[in-house]
């Protein structure tokens, strides 16, 4: 791509981005010292030379390593003289041979050769953007947007760590976040602050992807709302983004208030505020204790994004946006899975397949962004025709490869849901198992939480078992 | 040392580019032209014999 010209020096910006001497140098220290080929290769591509020259040398280099030849100046000569794309190939060869003083400028000149590429990386981007905008190339704003952000996210994340570490490296990250932990700076993963959950998964850890299934009014919804305001509470105050691809914002901001309307009862243990009052008219204490609870839910890092049908193509670039804008966002919840909009060209594709792409690609989303997301799911009417009605692995089967992809699958189970007379004569109404069907960094089993449905909020209390 | 290094680094490189230009004037094919350049590359490991051997035939176009 052509760069366009620097006014005041009159270079282009791919020329002002040049270090055609460390070019040189590394060139000439890759056919003197050879043994350092493998260190170049892993970092270092033909297209990091901006020198086409330079770019033809080092892929003869490449090419000879790959070949298990011998590199030399003879040999590169050889070989590039059958190519005949370099006419003054003895010259540009000559140059290398005094182009260095000592191979301990192989690194320095590696770093500078990848920071000037990724700088004109990002040069490239805007560019191409500013090249979409003033042309209008693109159909329609939102469309704009989400190419805009995927080129710079591509811009600027050819540079990152290195693909393969040594073990010194990760044990070095492992100790920093260890010790972290034992002064209490750092919790293992993000804890949604009901007890119970968190002994089970000591908190949601970052690139993880977990799945939060159950049958319709289960309390998926509510319990991932829960979660997003006590991540969002002080002292944490950990941004979170919600996508709701069902319900819109209004109706999460009052489950919102609802849920948190829950702490405050009369002495006989009655609501202050029930949902009845809420969604009627309330009195003036009423509307004091609302007012109140509206002012603490005001200030939390929330976002909401409410646009029905999305495709993971809109919900990627919508999260990045919200990432480059609060990037200490720390939990993404995708409500719910079967609403995500399928790409375009998958009409003729198994259903299944479909879906495990997408949740493949969100699994990939939540390692781009380095922090978990929450995916909501329905779960398929299997469960109903069995007699235990506690939802099992299979019943995600209709879902593409939730069980491969996820790193966490949750199930929620009422027995309330199916035996309502039963709960109410027991005294369980309410009773969720929360089902922990895989972790992959944690054990598998259940806990228990308490769903005040009418509030739309779950509580941390023991189910009452015979006997107790 | 480095600089001797160089310096026949450079020599060999000239070497190769009189040989191509022999080779593109169609004095020596394309078999010969692999032939002096390998053993102009391996020189340091080359007896004045195994020189003379590879080399001495095309004298005679210097």
């Amino acid at each position: 791509m052509s760069m366009t010209n620097n006014l005041s020096t009159g270079l282009t910006s791919e020329q002002a981005l040049a270090d055609i001497e460390s070019e040189r140098r590394l060139l000439g220290i890759l056919i003197k010292h050879p043994n350092y080929v493998d260190a170049a290769v892993e970092r270092l591509r033909a297209e990091h030379f901006v020198d086409p020259i330079h770019r033809k040398i080092y892929q003869a280099i490449l090419d000879l390593y790959t070949l298990g030849g011998r590199i030399s100046y003879t040999q590169l000569f050889n070989r590039l003289r059958k190519d005949g794309s370099i006419p003054s190939l003895e010259k540009a060869l000559l140059e290398l041979t005094e182009a260095f003083v000592s191979p301990a400028e192989f690194e320095p000149s590696l770093d500078i050769l990848i920071e000037k590429h990724a700088k004109r990386a990002i040069l490239q981007a805007a560019e191409e953007i500013q090249r979409m905008v003033l042309l209008d190339t693109v159909e329609n704003l939102s469309a704009l947007q989400a190419k805009a952000q995927e080129l710079i996210f591509q811009a600027t994340s050819q540079s990152g760590e290195e693909d393969v570490k040594d073990l010194m490296t990760v044990l070095n990250k492992c100790y920093v976040q260890l010790v972290e932990r034992k002064e209490g700076r750092k919790p293992y993963g993000l804890p949604v602050r009901f007890p119970a959950i968190d002994v089970m998964t000591t908190g949601f850890k970052k690139k993880d992807l977990i799945i939060l299934a159950a049958r319709p009014s289960m309390g998926k919804t509510s319990l991932a709302l829960n979660f997003a305001v006590n991540v969002a509470k002080p002292p944490r105050n950990v941004p979170v983004l919600i996508f709701s691809l069902e319900m819109d914002d209004e109706q999460i901001g009052d489950r919102l208030v609802l849920s948190e309307l829950f702490r405050y009862r009369n002495r006989d243990g009655s609501p202050v505020v029930s949902p009845m009052d809420y969604s009627t008219r309330l009195d003036d204490e009423q509307f004091a204790k609302t007012q109140g609870v509206f002012n603490e839910l005001f200030n939390l890092p929330i976002y909401i994004c409410d646009k029905r049908g999305l495709s993971v193509t809109e919900i990627r670039a919508k999260a990045r946006k919200v990432k480059a804008e609060a990037p200490d966002l720390g939990l993404i919840i995708i409500d719910y899975l079967q609403l995500i909009k399928p790409p375009p060209n998958s009409g003729n594709r198994n259903h299944a397949l479909v879906v495990g792409d997408i949740v493949r690609e969100l699994r990939d989303l939540a390692g781009e962004l380095d922090l978990p997301i929450i995916l909501l799911s329905q779960l398929n009417r299997g469960v109903e025709q069995r007699e235990n009605k506690r939802p099992v692995m299979s019943d995600l089967r209709d879902s593409g490869n939730i069980e491969e992809f996820a790193d966490v699958i949750m199930f929620l189970y009422r027995e309330d849901y199916y035996y309502p007379e039963k709960a109410r004569a027991e005294g369980t109404e309410g009773y969720t198992e929360v089902i922990f069907a895989k972790q992959r960094k944690g054990p598998t089993g259940s806990c228990y939480i308490r769903f005040a449905k009418e509030f739309t909020r779950f509580i941390e209390e023991s189910p009452r078992r015979e006997g107790e | 040392m480095s600089q001797l290094y160089e310096e026949a680094e450079r020599l060999k490189i000239r070497f190769a580019a009189a040989y191509s230009k022999l080779h593109q004037q169609g004095l020596i094919t394309d078999e010969e032209l692999d032939d002096i350049l390998d053993a102009i590359d391996r020189i340091d490991e080359l007896s004045t014999e195994e020189l003379e051997q590879r080399l001495g035939r095309f004298k005679r176009l210097a």
